[in-house]
């Protein structure tokens, strides 16, 4: 029942939107012109587009997005994630905001004859964002209540099994691959277009791609080492932002599970109670402090690092 | 990867740094491609002479366990996993063997009968 009620949020709420701009531009047809304005300046509109080309591109765009939605809320749900409210909602949000952008500009467009004529910017604005806002909400609300999980079986915390005397450290991390070879390609694929279309305008994209490829970069990869100093984070390829916890501040550590939406998102993730060096999904080192906060981390092999953190712990509070 | 060590232990530190690298191996903690820590981080953290670390390394990648590269360091090779595992468990053998009074070449004469 929760898996149908996901999908109908997360797919069928975003094709409705898609679905109702497609019915009002048939509804407005003899009203429209055939060429819209898609960008307005200081001077009213500044570019524009045939109708038929951005109906075509918006509702592609939205379309795919509804689908990588739709996947996403699925596999998430497949691997027994609580898929939060929120993250459905603004993710089918975000899939109907191309609705909105051609909604807008046909709006802006209605009885004119050219796109120069085009009415104000802001009502294409609020078309794009209240449409997107709609189908958000709506989509929150056919989603449900977030489950709430039991709380988990109290169990030993791990322990590596370090003797008296003994010395060691642990140093690892977690790599999310796709994110690493994404902007590779992301970077691959600027440098194509560049070298193929001679004529193409550099600077705007070459921004956009040089903070994609950053953002990538600095959120791919987390690195930990554990020793007798205490529990050092690294974010990224960068090693910033980093954070050393001493064993002054340290109560306990364990493991835990992080969905794709845990602490939302990837990247370095504040909450109440927890920080979270979040690169990827899956199991995760969680270093309780003793103020109660908790610290998570997602690393291979978490159970290891939280074993020796433990021991670590437990032999400076018997020296 | 877990790299601990007995400064009490009769072995010899880079062997006991070898050992763990090994361990992490056999129990698929590393795998081909990847990068060992830094000689000079890890003999930081476990308060150790960078040259042990250093001769830990050497002694695995004569066993054909890791590479030494000069820009990416230690590497994990491609056989080293099945390498790990046989030099764990004749680690095993060998402790086993001391232990109920097998001498080096009556442990070398049984391996020897089993290969055949």
């Amino acid at each position: 029942m929760r898996t149908t009620r996901l999908a109908l949020a997360a797919g069928a709420v975003p094709l409705a939107a898609l679905g109702g701009v497609w019915a009002l531009q048939a509804a407005w047809s003899a009203r429209l012109p055939e060429v819209v304005a898609i960008h307005w300046g200081t001077d009213g509109p500044d570019r524009s587009s045939a109708l038929s080309t951005l109906t075509g591109v918006t509702l592609g765009i939205g379309a795919a997005l509804t689908l990588g939605t739709l996947v996403a809320v699925l596999v998430s749900r497949a691997r027994g994630s609580a898929v939060p409210r929120s993250a459905v909602g603004f993710t089918a949000g975000v899939a109907a905001l191309p609705a909105g952008v051609l909604a807008g500009s046909m709006y802006a467009a209605l009885d004119t004859t050219s796109w120069r004529d085009a009415g104000s910017a802001w009502s294409a604005v609020v078309w794009a964002l209240g449409l997107s806002v709609v189908a958000g909400a709506v989509a929150a609300l056919v989603a449900g209540p977030t489950e709430r999980r039991a709380p988990a079986e109290p169990r030993d915390l791990p322990s590596a099994g370090l003797r008296p005397g003994e010395r060691a450290t642990w140093i690892g991390g977690g790599t999310n691959y796709p994110m690493t070879f994404g902007g590779l390609a992301v970077a691959g694929g600027y440098a194509l277009l560049q070298v193929s279309l001679p004529g193409f305008d550099v600077m705007p994209l070459a921004l956009v791609v040089l903070v994609v490829v950053l953002a990538m970069a600095a959120t791919c990869r987390v690195r930990i080492r554990v020793d007798a100093d205490g529990v050092a984070l690294s974010l990224g390829l960068f090693g910033f932002p980093h954070r050393t916890l001493t064993f002054d501040e340290i109560a306990s550590a364990d493991t835990e599970q992080l969905t794709m939406w845990s602490a939302g998102g990837y990247g370095l993730r504040r909450g109440v109670g927890y920080t979270a060096f979040k690169v990827r999904a899956g199991e995760a080192l969680a270093v309780t402090l003793t103020s109660g906060h908790v610290v998570k981390a997602t690393v291979d092999h978490a159970d290891r690092a939280a074993g020796l953190v433990n021991d670590l712990v437990a032999a400076r509070e018997s020296a | 990867m877990l790299i601990r060590i007995d400064p009490a232990s009769q072995a010899p530190l880079f062997e006991q740094v070898a050992a763990s690298v090994r361990r992490a191996l056999s129990d698929g903690e590393l795998a081909q491609g990847q990068q060992l820590p830094p000689a000079r981080e890890l003999a930081t953290s476990l308060d150790i002479n960078v040259h042990t670390v250093l001769r830990a390394y050497g002694l695995l990648r004569d066993e054909g366990l890791i590479e030494l590269r000069r820009r990416r360091g230690a590497v994990v090779t491609g056989a080293a996993d099945t390498r790990a595992r046989l030099n764990t468990l004749a680690g095993e053998l060998a402790d086993e063997a001391r232990r109920v009074g097998v001498d080096l070449d009556e442990l070398t004469e049984i391996v020897k009968e089993k290969f055949t």
